[in-house]
């Protein structure tokens, strides 16, 4: 099940909210747990018990980490905990690279091996990066395992980060748990991500999507550079108002129940630099990394030539998590070479003393081309594609056809180019300080309600409308 | 305090939302079918265990769910309301064009499929051999081209068509000399008249008249002056099937019926049922309004008067017409040839109206049983290159 899907918002999360709140604080957790595999169980009906199983391991290998380290016996402990991340990513390895190392060994050695054709289980990546969190933090950061195995499937299992993120580490809501306590004023945060979040999904990157989906089908051959911009700014749009807003829907229905997951993206096409990029996007991901591979490493705080070592690492495990195909593993060393560079090379210094524009232009340029590189796991396409870019296949710089792409999506781009930095936020809220008595007070209140039945409303109608409702994310 | 207040207030608007809509799918009572979308709408899936496991329950619970969700024609509306707001001058694979015009803009990908090309190439073949047997003056291709490649001039601004006219003429240049009908410039002509419907993939009835004059023209043949016939308003409410990919209030078109003076008709509908008309007015009624010709598409209608005996409704006679004595055409058609061919009757002894779609026998076979003498293909270049059907008459 997707949030973005009728069946979600008129079914289900109704009947999850009411028999939430109608039961019992005990028993909450429960009926959490229970909503989850429900929700999971509807697009993944055998893989559920895969979750199931995760769930049981990591709550055990829990338990021991946890004994071992307070009966003084770190051997046995570390023992525990490296079983616990084997068989995270052994599952993970299985499920969802097995063919990818299947077919690169075919391709290598020319041989041919059957490949096993397993279909990926949805939001696999996620819940076992979780789940090993769990037990890493038991290790590492002396969090106390949890006792009840209904809350802690309930972490593992929570439908509203379940499938797309944000990746919660245990100890940011280990305490949450078992001693949350919903109440209005979270359920109103709640609320404005949760439609903040439909709106982007659904008004937003749907909409913006088809175009890209209409310049990706063209003839790259005779694709002109302009269009070819439009095309990749498009996806650009697509991916970050797709994903940021299935995270805004989840911290949203999270807050709901009680629970406060981290921010996952702070405008991150405002950066000047892809340091600052990789601070603002994806954050749940990028912290995951840092905190239980990058620090393990050594972090910085080592030689510079052993710090380029654990970045290139960083990088190209984040790449190779975001999908088992070439393309995104180039994506990552792509990434960690710029990083380096910006770190190593002065760039970063360079970037400051100049005017920001100049960071601006430099940041996205490169922030486009990784999607190029990201989005076409073919690398002849990607090849062409970029062929296209910059006017090597002899198709022009750009045509009618260009004309009446921007006259028919010129509004949405503007609106997306607004939506993707904090401008309208301020505004808004400079609007609000300036009126400042009661009477503003009442015009606001009026005003923000009716921006949120409103997108609401137009959700629904384009929701009803779509056929064309892809959720990007499946292959994560 | 005050607020707390306005927090729940906004709370309980949000959950008012939710368990509005939640309540009303419960108390709803699903419909069987979409006349705006002319198709049935999925009913609620039985569960059981095999159909769940495999996806397939989930799947269509979904597709139930979009299908019968309340007020589901007026939030397909306000969707398109609020794209037309954003500028967009394309929704749905329709354009808005100028004068009130909805054309459908079919993509060149269409007219590059095998189908497509199987298409073309059956239509050549056919048209050659019929050529051959009947004579390059009793064979007749024509192909019409929709209106995104005639009104030009109303698409909206920047806006470019594949021009059919490119897959048009490769049936064109593969038929031998006289047997293509060209109707391309006639209609382009008269591009700034109301030759197609605002609202409807069709060309109207005045669009057909002046096929069939140019038609004439290029055959030799007599056409009959507007004047034969009797030219009435059948409808001035017909919002057609474009319309029903859009949904949201247009413009409606008018429908003509022309109807031959002095002509007493007596028409075999598919092998049964004997009438005095090639008009249907109950459809008038409906939103189908286009079936008024032929009551929609026939698998065959047999057409001739008074003076002759109808044969489809019994058994050919052996060797029927072989001496040619009398005139009969074989129309093989879609639903363009609807409003056409009222005009050719009295032109023929005979004339027989086929459409594949709803006809199994092979064309040749039958022209052969049923003395045929002349034969026209009319189709337009919209649906042609996904008809599943032409390719018989290889």
């Amino acid at each position: 099940m997707i949030f973005s899907s009728l069946l979600f918002l008129f079914k289900f999360l109704p009947i999850v909210i009411i028999i939430y709140f109608a039961v019992p604080k005990f028993l909450r957790n429960f009926v959490l747990f229970a909503a989850s595999l429900i929700f999971y169980s509807w697009g993944e009906p055998i893989y559920v018990l895969l979750m199931l199983f995760s769930t049981v391991v990591d709550f055990v290998h829990g338990k021991l980490v946890y004994k071992f380290k307070t009966s003084n016996q770190p051997g046995k402990a570390k023992a525990a905990v490296i079983s616990s991340v084997v068989i995270n990513l052994g599952l993970l390895g299985f499920f969802k690279y097995a063919d990818f190392f299947i077919g690169s060994v075919s391709n290598i050695f020319g041989v041919d091996i059957q490949l096993l054709n397993i279909a990926l289980p949805i939001g696999i990546s996620f819940y076992t990066f979780q789940t090993m969190s769990y037990s890493l933090d038991i290790y590492m950061n002396n969090e106390k395992p949890q006792n009840n195995i209904i809350s802690f499937g309930t972490y593992v299992a929570l439908f509203p980060q379940l499938i797309a993120g944000p990746i919660v580490r245990y100890k940011d809501i280990a305490y949450e748990l078992t001693n949350r306590r919903e109440n209005i004023d979270d359920f109103f945060i709640g609320i404005r991500y949760f439609i903040c979040g439909l709106g982007k999904k659904v008004l937003l990157a749907n909409n913006i999507g088809l175009l890209w989906k209409n310049i990706k089908a063209m003839e790259y051959s005779q694709l002109n550079v302009c269009m070819a911009w439009i095309g990749i700014i498009a996806f650009a749009f697509q991916i970050y108002f797709d994903f940021s807003g299935y995270s805004d829907m989840a911290i949203g229905l999270g807050r709901m129940f009680g629970f406060k997951f981290p921010v996952n993206f702070n405008y991150p096409y405002i950066s000047k630099s892809i340091t600052e990029f990789w601070r603002r996007w994806h954050i749940s991901l990028g912290t995951w990394f840092r905190e239980y591979v990058y620090i393990p490493l050594g972090g910085n705080r080592v030689s510079s030539l052993k710090h380029i070592r654990n970045i290139m690492i960083v990088w190209f495990l984040t790449g190779f998590w975001h999908g088992a195909a070439y393309n995104f593993i180039l994506w990552g060393i792509y990434f960690g070479i710029i990083l380096i560079l910006e770190k190593k090379a002065g760039i970063l210094k360079q970037l400051e003393k100049l005017p920001s524009f100049v960071g601006h232009i430099y940041s996205i340029v490169l922030i486009l081309i990784g999607w190029v590189i990201f989005e076409f796991d073919n690398m002849q396409t990607m090849g062409q594609y970029f062929m296209a870019m910059f006017g090597l296949n002899g198709a022009g710089f750009g045509d009618m056809t260009v004309l009446y792409t921007l006259k028919e999506y010129g509004i949405l781009f503007i609106v997306l180019i607004l939506a993707a930095t904090p401008v309208p936020k301020l505004l808004v809220n400079r609007l609000w300080d300036k009126m400042g008595n009661t009477k503003a007070g009442f015009i606001r209140f009026v005003m923000e309600n009716a921006y949120n039945i409103c997108i609401l409303t137009l959700s629904t109608a384009y929701l009803v409308d779509a056929s064309y409702n892809p959720f990007l994310y499946f292959r994560f | 305090m005050r607020d707390t207040i306005g927090k729940i207030i906004t709370i309980v608007l949000f959950l008012l939302f939710l368990f509005g809509f939640f309540g009303y799918t419960l108390v709803k009572s699903d419909d069987a079918y979409s006349e705006t979308e002319n198709r049935t709408l999925a009913d609620k899936p039985e569960f059981n265990i095999d159909s769940f496991l495999s996806g397939k329950y989930t799947k269509d619970y979904e597709t139930y769910i979009q299908d019968q969700f309340p007020l589901r024609n007026r939030f397909v509306s306000l969707k398109n309301y609020a794209e037309l707001t954003m500028g967009k001058s394309e929704l749905n694979g329709v354009l808005f064009c100028s004068d009130d015009y909805l054309i459908e803009n079919h993509k060149k990908e269409e007219y590059e499929t095998e189908r497509a090309k199987k298409n073309s190439e059956a239509i050549i073949s056919a048209g050659n051999r019929w050529a051959e047997t009947l004579g390059a003056e009793h064979t007749s291709v024509m192909i019409v081209p929709t209106a995104q490649t005639v009104m030009t001039d109303k698409l909206p601004l920047f806006a470019q068509c594949y021009n059919q006219m490119e897959y048009i003429n490769i049936i064109k240049n593969g038929l031998s000399e006289n047997v293509f009908v060209d109707v391309s410039k006639v209609l382009k002509e008269h591009s700034d008249e109301y030759i197609y419907y605002r609202t409807d993939h069709h060309w109207t009835t005045y669009g057909a008249y002046l096929a069939y004059e140019e038609w004439c023209r290029q055959k030799n043949l007599t056409p009959y002056d507007r004047e034969a016939f009797n030219i009435e308003m059948a409808a001035d409410d017909f919002l057609g099937t474009i319309h029903s990919k859009i949904n949201i209030n247009h413009k409606a078109d008018t429908i003509e019926i022309y109807d031959l003076k002095d002509y007493n008709v007596k028409a075999v509908y598919n092998m049964q049922e004997t009438k005095d008309t090639l008009f249907d007015n109950t459809y008038l009624n409906g939103k189908d309004k286009y079936s008024v010709f032929f009551g929609g598409n026939q698998g065959i209608v047999e057409i001739t008067d008074e003076a002759h005996d109808t044969i489809t409704d019994t058994q050919p006679p052996e060797n029927y017409n072989q001496d040619k004595s009398e005139k009969i055409l074989l129309v093989i058609k879609d639903s363009y040839a609807n409003c056409f061919v009222p005009m050719v009757t009295g032109m023929y002894d005979r004339i027989y109206v086929i459409d594949l779609r709803y006809f199994n026998m092979k064309p040749d076979t039958f022209m052969e049983m049923y003395g045929v003498t002349d034969v026209l293909l009319l189709y337009n270049a919209g649906t042609l290159t996904d008809d599943v059907n032409i390719a018989r008459v290889k």
